[in-house]
C-alpha cells in the first residue's frame, strides 16, 4: 500500500523483524504476528481513547498525540471564537433586515450575499485581505498569532484572555492586531450561512399571531423586532450550534492561510510527515469537540425557553 | 350605493372598502365593496362563513392586512378621521389607545418569552410613557376587571388555559380605555362554556366603560342574542344589515335565513335545522352578478346577470337582493 | 384612490414568481457554462503546455503569458485552463460516484423502512456530522495522491446528502395513496421505486445535486490546497493558490488572484443555479 506508516518510519531496508516489532506495537497484528482484524483495531483504538491515550506521534520521538493536540488546540479555540463573533454580528443583522424588509432590494441583494459569501474559498478572501491590508497598506500583521518576541503565560491558552489576565498589554494588543484579519476571514464567509438561518427564523416568528396582535397595540416596529428576535434567539442559536463543524472546516483553511498556529497547522504538518496516528488524533478530537458543542446548545436551549424551564 | 346614513352618532363609517390580496391563483377580493357604519357605544356583530371576508374587514380597519393583501379602495372614517390617509406613526397611535383588537387564537396570541403582566405594562408604557410602578398597578387592575388575580402578574402565558388567556387578551385591549374594541373570533378556539363567559365579559366591559364593539363571527345565534346590530357577510360583502330583532325574527336575505336555519339554537322552535347547499365561492372568481345565486332557493334569472344594490329601507335595515329591489 | 389602484398593480406586477428563479439560475448556468468551455477548449485557447516551464519565473502578466509565470516558468494562463478540467473532472467524478452509492441506499433505506433503514441511516448520519473537508482530508491522506483517489475522498463525504434526499422524498412519497394502490394490486416493489418515486425525485435531486457540487468544489480547492489532491505538477487551482502564496509579500499578485478567482466563480455558478432551481420548484406563497 502506497504510504505505508510503517515502512515510511522505518525505511524501506530494515529487518523484518523490526518491522514486525514495530507493527506489533501499532496493533496492527497480535501477539503471534497475524494481522489484527480492522474491526479489533478499532475497538482497541475506541478503548484507548476513552483511557485518553490517543496513542504516540509516529514521528518527533513518538510525543503524546494527546500532548500534540492540547498544544494547538487553544489556538484554533480562541480562532473560532472570535470568527463566530465576526459571523454572528454580520450574519444576524443581514439576517434580521433580511426579513424584516421581506421582498425589497434589501432582502434580495442581502440573500445573494449569503449565497455568495459561503462561495467565497476561505484561503483567497484570506490572501486578499493579506495582500491588501497586510502587505500594501500594512495596517495588520500578515501572518502569525502574535509578534515575535512576545511572550503571554499560559493559563487558558487563549492569548486575549490571558493577557488581560497577566495585564500583559502590549501582549494584548499584539494578539488582538494578529487576530483581526483571520477572524474576518473566517467570520466573513461563515456569515453568509447563519444569515440565511437568521431570516429564515425571523420570518418564521415574524409571521406568528403575537406579533400581528402586538402591532394591533400599536407597538413601535424596534419593539416588535426585539420581541421577535428574542424569540428567533433560541432556534437561531441552536441551528448555529449545529453548523460548529462548518466553523471548524473554515477554521482549519483560515488557519493555514494565516500560519496559525492551531489544529489546521498541525493537520497540514503531519500529513506532510504521513503522521498518520496524529492525523487520526485530531479527527478524533475534531468530532469531540462537535460532539460537545452539540451538547452545550442542547442545554443551553432547555434552559433559555420557560416553557421548558418551568 | 345607497348606504347607511351618518350621522353624530356614528362612531365608526367604513365606506366602499376593497381588500385585495394578490395570490399565484388569482387576486383574491377579500372584502369587495364595503360600506358599514358602527354607531357609539353599539354592540355591532359582523356575521359569516370563513371566507366571507369578514376577518380582513377587522384588521382593515386597523391596517393590519398582512403583505401580500392591500386595502385598494374606500375610507374608513374613525370619529371623523379617515384612517386612511394617516401616516404609519399616527396610525400607531391609533391603535391599542382608539381601536383595539382582540384575536381568535389565544394560544398563539401572547409572546411566549413574556410575563403576561409585562404585555400590559409594555402597551401601557410604550404609549403613554408612565412609570414602571404606575403601569405595573394599571395593568394589575385592569386583570382583576377581567377576572384574574394578581397572584398571576408574573405568570409566563403557557401556564394559562386557553380562557384565560383569552382574558388576558381582552385585558390587553381595553388597558388603554379605546373607544372602539374589534373581537375577531374570540370564542371559537375556545370550549363552549368558556365562549359563553368570554362573550358575557365583553358585553360587561362594553356597559361599563362605553365601548364601541364590533364582534366579528361565524355564529349567528350568538349575535343574535347579545348584539344591537347585525351584520351578514357573504362573499366579501355585507348582504344584509339590521337590528337583532329584525334579522332575527324576519330575515330578508335567503342567505341570513339560511343561516338561521341552519343554527342549532334551543330557543328556535324549528325543529328541523338544514344546511345551506353548494360551496363556498372562490374568491379569486366569484360569481357573476349576485354572489349567492348559486346557491340560493330562490335565485331568478337576473340574478346571475346582475349584482343586486344594497338599499336601505324604511325600517332602517339594509339588503342586497333582486327579491327586493 | 387612483394611486391607491396604481400601487396595487404595481404590488401585482412584483409578484411574477417565476421571475426570479430563472434569472439567477440562468447567471449561474454563464459562470459554469465559461468554465466548461475553458476546460474543455483549453488546447485550443493556448499552446503552451501548463506543466512545464516555458518562461521566465515570476514575470507579470504580459502580452506572451496573460496571466504571468510562476516560480517555475509556468504559465499561469494555461495552468487556468487546463486545472479547469482537473477540478471539473474530479469534481463531477466523485459527484457520479456519491450519487450511484447514495441516492439507491436513499430509496432502499427508505423504501423498506425497519432494520435496514435504521442500520444504513446510522451509518450515514455518522458520515454527515462530520466536517466535509476534515473528512476528505481524512480520506485523502489514507489513500494516497492520485486524481481517483481524490474523487473517491470527496465522494465519500457526499454520499450521505444524496442518501438523506433519497430517502426523504421516498418516505413523503411513500405515505401517498396511490402508492398504496399499487401496493395493493401486487405491484413489485422494484417497479414502485424505479417508475413511481425516482421521477418524482428528479426536480429535487436538481437542486441537491447544483448545490453539492458547489461544496464539493470548494472541498476539491480545500484538498488541493493542502496538496491532497492530483499530484503536482498536474494543474490544480487550490493547489496554485498555495504555491504563489509565500511570494505575496513580495507583490507578486497574478499567482493567486487568477486561480482564487476562478475557483470562486466555478463555486458561485453552481450555487447559483442551485438556489435559482430551488426558486422555480418550490411553490411561492409557501416559500418564506
Amino acid at each position: 500500500m502506497p504510504g505505508d506508516p510503517v515502512l515510511s518510519i522505518v525505511g524501506m531496508h530494515a529487518s523484518e523483524e523490526h518491522i514486525l516489532e514495530l507493527r506489533r506495537e501499532l496493533g496492527l497484528v497480535d501477539v503471534n504476528g497475524n494481522p489484527k482484524p480492522l474491526y479489533l483495531q478499532f475497538a482497541d483504538y475506541l478503548a484507548n481513547v476513552f483511557r485518553g491515550n490517543l496513542g504516540n506521534s509516529l514521528i518527533w520521538g513518538k510525543r503524546p498525540v494527546l500532548l500534540e493536540v492540547l498544544d494547538h488546540l487553544p489556538a484554533t479555540i480562541e480562532l473560532t471564537i472570535w470568527g463566530f463573533f465576526v459571523s454572528i454580528a454580520i450574519g444576524l443583522s443581514a439576517g434580521v433586515v433580511s426579513a424584516h424588509r421581506r421582498a425589497t432590494i434589501s432582502d434580495q441583494a442581502l440573500r445573494l450575499y449569503g449565497i455568495v459569501s459561503y462561495a467565497l474559498f476561505i484561503p483567497w478572501i484570506g490572501m486578499l485581505f493579506q495582500m491588501l491590508f497586510a502587505v500594501n497598506l500594512g495596517l495588520f500583521p500578515v501572518a502569525g498569532r502574535i509578534g515575535s518576541g512576545l511572550y503571554v503565560e499560559h493559563i487558558t491558552g487563549l492569548y486575549v484572555v490571558d493577557s488581560v489576565l497577566t495585564g500583559n498589554w502590549t501582549a494584548l494588543y499584539s494578539s488582538l492586531r494578529h487576530l483581526v484579519l483571520p477572524s474576518l476571514t473566517l467570520g466573513i464567509v461563515i456569515s453568509g450561512v447563519f444569515s440565511r438561518l437568521s431570516r429564515n427564523s425571523m420570518l418564521e416568528v415574524l409571521s406568528q399571531d403575537f406579533i400581528t396582535a402586538a402591532r394591533a397595540r400599536g407597538l413601535p416596529e424596534r419593539v416588535i423586532l426585539a420581541h421577535a428576535l428574542k424569540n428567533a434567539f433560541i432556534p437561531i442559536l441552536t441551528m448555529m450550534g449545529l453548523q460548529f463543524a462548518l466553523l471548524l472546516t473554515g477554521a482549519i483553511l483560515t488557519e493555514t492561510t494565516f500560519s496559525w498556529p492551531g489544529m489546521g497547522s498541525f493537520l497540514l504538518e503531519r500529513i506532510t510527515y504521513r503522521d498518520y496516528t496524529s492525523l487520526q488524533g485530531s479527527v478524533v478530537i475534531f468530532a469531540i469537540m462537535i460532539s460537545l458543542v452539540s451538547l452545550v446548545v442542547d442545554v443551553i436551549y432547555a434552559y433559555m425557553d420557560p416553557r421548558i424551564r418551568f | 350605493m345607497d348606504g347607511q346614513e351618518m350621522t353624530s352618532e356614528t362612531i365608526l363609517s367604513i365606506q366602499d372598502l376593497k381588500t385585495y390580496y394578490p395570490t399565484t391563483r388569482g387576486i383574491v377580493k377579500a372584502v369587495d365593496d364595503v360600506t358599514l357604519n358602527a354607531r357609539r357605544r353599539e354592540f355591532l356583530g359582523v356575521v359569516g362563513e370563513s371566507g366571507s371576508g369578514k376577518s380582513t374587514l377587522g384588521l382593515s380597519v386597523l391596517r393590519l392586512v398582512p403583505p401580500p393583501g392591500k386595502i385598494i379602495h374606500g375610507s374608513i372614517a374613525f370619529d371623523g378621521t379617515d384612517l386612511l390617509r394617516l401616516s404609519n406613526a399616527e396610525m400607531r397611535r391609533v391603535r391599542g389607545r382608539k381601536i383595539s383588537m382582540v384575536f381568535q387564537d389565544p394560544m398563539t396570541s401572547l409572546d411566549p418569552l413574556m410575563k403576561i403582566g409585562g404585555h400590559i405594562v409594555e402597551t401601557i408604557r410604550l404609549h403613554e410613557g408612565v412609570s414602571k410602578s404606575d403601569a405595573a398597578a394599571r395593568a394589575a387592575k385592569v386583570l382583576d376587571m377581567v377576572g384574574i388575580g394578581p397572584e398571576r402578574f408574573d405568570d409566563y402565558p403557557h401556564q394559562f388555559s386557553g380562557g384565560m388567556r383569552q382574558r388576558v387578551m381582552i385585558a390587553l385591549a381595553i388597558c388603554l380605555n379605546p373607544n372602539l374594541v374589534i373581537a375577531d373570533e374570540p370564542t371559537t378556539a375556545l370550549d363552549v362554556i368558556v365562549q359563553a363567559r368570554i362573550l358575557d365579559l365583553l358585553s360587561d366591559l362594553r356597559e361599563k366603560h362605553g365601548l364601541t364593539l364590533m364582534l366579528i363571527t361565524h355564529d349567528l345565534a350568538a349575535v343574535i342574542e347579545r348584539c344591537d346590530a347585525v351584520a351578514v357577510a357573504y362573499a366579501g360583502q355585507i348582504v344584509e344589515y339590521g337590528t337583532r330583532k329584525q334579522i332575527g325574527g324576519a330575515p330578508l336575505h335567503p342567505y341570513t335565513q339560511g343561516l338561521l336555519k341552519s343554527t342549532p339554537n334551543v330557543r328556535l322552535v324549528t325543529t328541523k335545522s338544514s344546511s345551506i347547499a353548494g360551496p363556498i365561492p372562490d374568491m379569486t372568481n366569484p360569481p357573476a352578478g349576485c354572489r349567492f345565486h348559486p346557491r340560493c332557493a330562490f335565485a331568478m334569472e337576473i340574478c346571475a346577470k346582475s349584482t343586486p344594490a344594497v338599499t336601505r329601507r324604511d325600517d332602517g335595515r339594509i339588503v342586497g337582493c333582486h327579491l327586493y329591489d | 384612490m387612483v394611486s391607491l389602484a396604481l400601487e396595487f398593480s404595481r404590488v401585482v406586477s412584483r409578484f411574477i414568481p417565476r421571475g426570479q428563479g430563472i434569472g439567477i439560475a440562468l447567471a449561474g448556468t454563464g459562470m459554469v457554462a465559461f468554465v466548461v468551455v475553458l476546460a474543455v477548449f483549453a488546447p485550443y485557447l493556448t499552446s503552451y503546455d501548463p506543466t512545464r516551464g516555458v518562461g521566465p519565473s515570476l514575470s507579470p502578466p504580459s502580452a506572451d503569458h496573460l496571466m504571468g509565470t510562476n516560480r517555475l516558468g509556468y504559465d499561469v494562463y494555461s495552468r487556468i485552463l487546463y486545472g479547469a478540467q482537473t477540478i471539473l473532472v474530479v469534481v463531477l467524478l466523485s459527484t457520479m460516484i456519491s450519487m450511484i452509492a447514495g441516492i439507491p441506499l436513499g430509496l432502499i433505506s427508505g423504501y423498506s423502512g425497519g432494520v435496514v433503514d435504521r442500520s444504513i441511516s446510522v451509518v450515514m448520519d455518522s458520515i454527515y456530522v462530520f466536517p466535509g473537508l476534515i473528512l476528505a482530508i481524512a480520506m485523502a491522506a489514507v489513500l494516497g495522491p492520485g486524481m481517483i483517489n481524490a474523487s473517491v475522498a470527496i465522494a465519500i463525504v457526499y454520499i450521505p446528502t444524496y442518501f438523506r434526499m433519497a430517502r426523504g422524498q421516498t418516505l413523503s412519497i411513500k405515505e401517498q395513496t396511490y402508492i398504496e394502490a399499487m401496493r395493493a394490486i401486487g405491484c413489485k416493489a422494484r417497479t414502485i421505486v424505479f417508475r413511481h418515486v425516482l421521477p418524482n425525485i428528479l426536480p429535487t435531486l436538481t437542486v441537491v445535486f447544483s448545490l453539492n457540487v458547489a461544496d464539493a468544489v470548494l472541498t476539491e480547492a480545500g484538498l488541493s490546497f493542502f496538496g491532497l489532491s492530483v499530484p503536482a505538477p498536474i494543474p490544480d487551482w487550490g493547489y496554485d493558490l498555495r504555491a504563489g502564496q509565500p511570494f505575496l509579500p513580495s507583490g507578486y499578485w497574478w499567482l493567486i488572484t487568477f486561480p482564487g478567482l476562478m475557483i470562486i466563480m466555478l463555486a458561485i455558478g453552481f450555487s447559483l443555479i442551485g438556489e435559482g432551481l430551488n426558486e422555480l420548484t418550490s411553490p411561492w406563497m409557501a416559500k418564506k
